[in-house]
């Protein structure tokens, strides 16, 4: 009982924030425009970069703007390549090589039924990345690396050939197994019943391409991030996404086999912009099959996210979370209700609150607990 | 327990929602009061224009050649301007794929907001303007918070550099703009006749919400699809003060189809239209607040 209430607790302290397809809708931006990971999240393109400095945040802080009498310097040209007195955070160390970074920390109050309340101070992630552009616009070597908490290593490190006809691409290494929208919450059902989230990066290769408003991108994979595997078999995916300027529409499938079972995963996902509103929507069928048995289980997760822009660099946010673990059984589905607000201070630094409510089914009276959450977030 | 949560949690968001839009109009109406405009537009015309004096002397003054301005330039533009413009400066920046309307092609030497007559360069003051402000509505960033003033004009001399028109061509003398004259009701109904006999419905729609019959025809000068501007939303590419209405339309968008009207207007007429179209603003209360694309400024 314990042991279930800190997993749950795990769980929900794992759903650190990385991509954020929110924005992306709010452009009609592919993931691609601004991550260099042309499936989202990770490290941020320069224009991501840029975006994320001049769109993004309410003011800049100690931005030195209408000092009409502060003295007007001009650097000699050697100066100036090394000397920078704006704000602006140029992320390229060379022509060629650049660097990112994202860190979070959190405040976390939990509250159950049963137990007192408890808190804790947390650190969420440290992760660095790196970019090579080995040829430009052709090769590019791609890090992003996990500093902490727990070990160090690599979650994504790949090769990625871009410039292919059709805008294609190649990515051969380990890398996030492209599948539905790529939230920020590894916690949502969405994310933790198909398996493919943030915490399970896979090696293997992919393929895709971008051409007008479409764009896919199919990768073959171990696959042993979605449970037991025996490398006679791999783990096939497919994502097919339509960018439109205030609308989306996608469909993904994976296929997974393995020595015991035979899982596949469909779903869809869409998204809606109005004005300052976005809403964004996934469902997914998982179905799993025990090879022996032949017994089938089918289970039903989805997600409904709404944001508001309140005013620069503020966004409202509101998701319900459903899941149906067994289509078979009656009664046992779960909601998670989830509220908060995030604040783009200043270029690289976002402040969080979120207060994530969970219901829970009368066999596991424990799944009742809420969250509250607030996290301070650097990135660059 | 979990209920009260619940209903606390909307509760409050809602009363964020209604202080918000709240602000907003609280803004939109002080903005009304004449007086304080014209001071602020008057400051605001000469702020740009003597900054970038001030500069041009500082360079001619200091040490640096202009070689080190154009170089100190170049760095600023690789690591914010790239992105978009392009290295060659032709508007074709890895991120411009998306964007509509386009970053600007730098080698043409055309450019939207001048102070200068249709055709004529700019001045160093407007691009300084322009990289300042930003392009409101369009994915051009505004830089005054993030780039110093030296920073900003030395990549304007950057930018420069990409057309050879700088080089060769004379800059013709900025149009003179008087101090804009104050709103009243005949100059209004004048503004609308303009607005009707010029035609600008067509294009602008005779709301002028951007919905002209003309308006889904309209493409600019490299072929690609433009929308005629909405004047409801009361936030203006080339700047919102009265002046940068009047300055915008009097020496034309170049590159697009919006016509230039220097000449076959008296400028009483064209201050008239500045009020006439400055006033199709629209609130449209919370819905406009909710569901129009927002240009929030710094
Ligand atoms: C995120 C993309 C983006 C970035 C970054 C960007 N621009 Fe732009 N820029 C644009 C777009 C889009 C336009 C066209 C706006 C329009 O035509 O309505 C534009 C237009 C311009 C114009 C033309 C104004 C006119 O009068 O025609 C200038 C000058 C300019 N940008 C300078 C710069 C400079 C200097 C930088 C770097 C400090 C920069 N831009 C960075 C997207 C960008
Ligand atoms: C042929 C179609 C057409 C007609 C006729 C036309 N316009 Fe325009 N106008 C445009 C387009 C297109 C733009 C957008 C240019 C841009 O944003 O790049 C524009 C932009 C403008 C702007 C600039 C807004 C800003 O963002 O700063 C003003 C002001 C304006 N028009 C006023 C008028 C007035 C007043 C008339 C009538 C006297 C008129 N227009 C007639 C097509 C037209």
């Amino acid at each position: 009982m314990k042991g279930l209430l800190a997993a749950i607790v795990m769980f929900a302290l794992a759903g650190a924030a990385h991509a954020e397809p929110y924005l992306a809708l709010r452009e009609g931006y592919k993931c691609s425009q601004c991550h260099v990971n042309k499936t989202g999240g990770g490290m941020r393109t320069s224009f991501g970069s840029i975006y994320a400095q001049t769109r993004l945040p309410s003011t800049v802080l100690g931005a030195k703007d209408d000092a009409g009498d502060s003295p007007t310097i001009f650097r000699t040209a050697e100066a100036a390549r090394y000397l920078r007195s704006g704000p602006f955070f140029d992320t390229w160390l060379a022509d060629r090589v650049a660097i990112g970074g994202d860190f979070r920390t959190r405040y976390t109050q939990t509250r159950t039924p049963q137990a007192k309340d408890s808190s804790s101070f947390d650190v969420q992630e440290g992760r660095a990345y790196l970019q090579f552009d080995l040829v430009p616009d052709a090769m590019t070597f791609y890090v992003d690396e996990t500093l902490g908490p727990g070990s160090a290593g690599s979650r994504e490190i790949f090769a990625l050939f871009t410039g292919l006809p059709y805008d294609g691409w190649i990515k051969a290494g380990k890398f996030l197994t492209p599948y539905g929208i790529r939230i920020y919450d590894d916690t949502s059902f969405i994310r933790e019943t198909t398996g493919f989230n943030y915490n399970t990066p896979d090696n293997g290769i992919e393929f895709g391409f971008e051409r007008g408003v479409f764009s896919a991108a199919l990768a073959i994979q171990n696959g042993t991030a979605g449970g037991p595997e025996d490398n006679q078999s791999k783990l096939v995916s497919l994502v097919m996404t339509h960018t439109f300027s205030d609308f989306r529409l996608g469909d993904a499938v994976a296929y997974n086999p393995s020595s015991t079972n035979r899982r596949f995963v469909f779903g869809e996902f869409a998204g809606v912009q109005l004005g300052r509103l976005g809403v964004i929507a996934e469902a997914d069928l998982i179905r799993d099959e025990n090879k022996d048995t032949g017994d089938v289980k089918r289970q039903l997760a989805t997600f409904l996210e709404t944001d508001l822009e309140v005013c620069r660099g503020v966004n409202l946010r509101t998701v319900i979370d459903f899941l149906d673990p067994d289509k078979a059984i009656g009664e046992n589905a779960r909601t998670r209700f989830s509220v908060g607000a995030q604040w783009f201070v200043t270029p690289s630094v976002e402040l969080n609150l979120f207060l994530k409510l969970n219901d829970s089914v009368p066999q596991h009276p424990e799944e009742k607990t809420d969250f509250l959450i607030g996290e301070l977030h650097l990135f660059f | 327990m979990g209920n009260r949560i619940r209903v606390s949690v909307l509760l409050a968001s809602l009363l964020a929602l209604r202080g918000a839009a709240f602000a907003q109009t609280q803004e939109g109406e002080t903005k009304t009061d004449v007086q304080a405009e014209l001071q602020r537009l008057r400051e605001e015309l000469q702020k740009y224009s003597a900054e970038v004096k001030q500069l041009q002397e500082t360079v001619a003054k200091s040490t640096a050649k202009s070689d080190d301005v154009t170089t100190q330039g170049r760095v600023i533009y690789r690591s914010t301007c790239e992105a978009c413009h392009g290295r060659l400066g032709d508007g074709k920046g890895p991120g411009s794929r998306p964007l509509n309307p386009q970053p600007r092609d730098f080698t043409t030497g055309n450019y939207k907001w001048r102070s200068t007559p249709t055709g004529s360069l700019p001045l160093d003051s407007d691009l300084f303007r322009t990289v300042s402000e930003g392009v409101p509505g369009t994915a051009m960033p505004s830089w005054k918070k993030l780039l110093t003033r030296e920073e900003r004009y030395a990549v304007v001399q950057y930018v420069k550099l990409f057309s050879p028109r700088f080089k060769d061509e004379p800059i013709d003398e900025p149009i003179a703009i008087a101090d804009p004259p104050p709103r009243t009701p005949e100059r209004l109904a004048l503004g609308r006749t303009a607005y009707e006999k010029n035609k600008c419905g067509d294009c602008h729609g005779t709301l002028g919400k951007g919905d002209g019959p003309s308006a889904p025809t309209l493409k600019d000068d490299k072929g690609v699809k433009i929308e005629a501007f909405d004047f409801t939303s009361g936030v203006f590419r080339g700047g919102s003060s009265d002046a940068d209405v009047y300055r915008t339309f009097t020496t034309g968008v170049a590159g697009t189809p919006m016509p230039q009207y220097e000449d076959p207007l008296t400028e009483e007429q064209r201050w008239a239209l500045v009020q006439y179209v400055k006033s199709l603003l629209e609130d449209r209360g919370w819905f406009g607040y909710v569901f129009r694309k927002p240009t929030d400024p710094w």
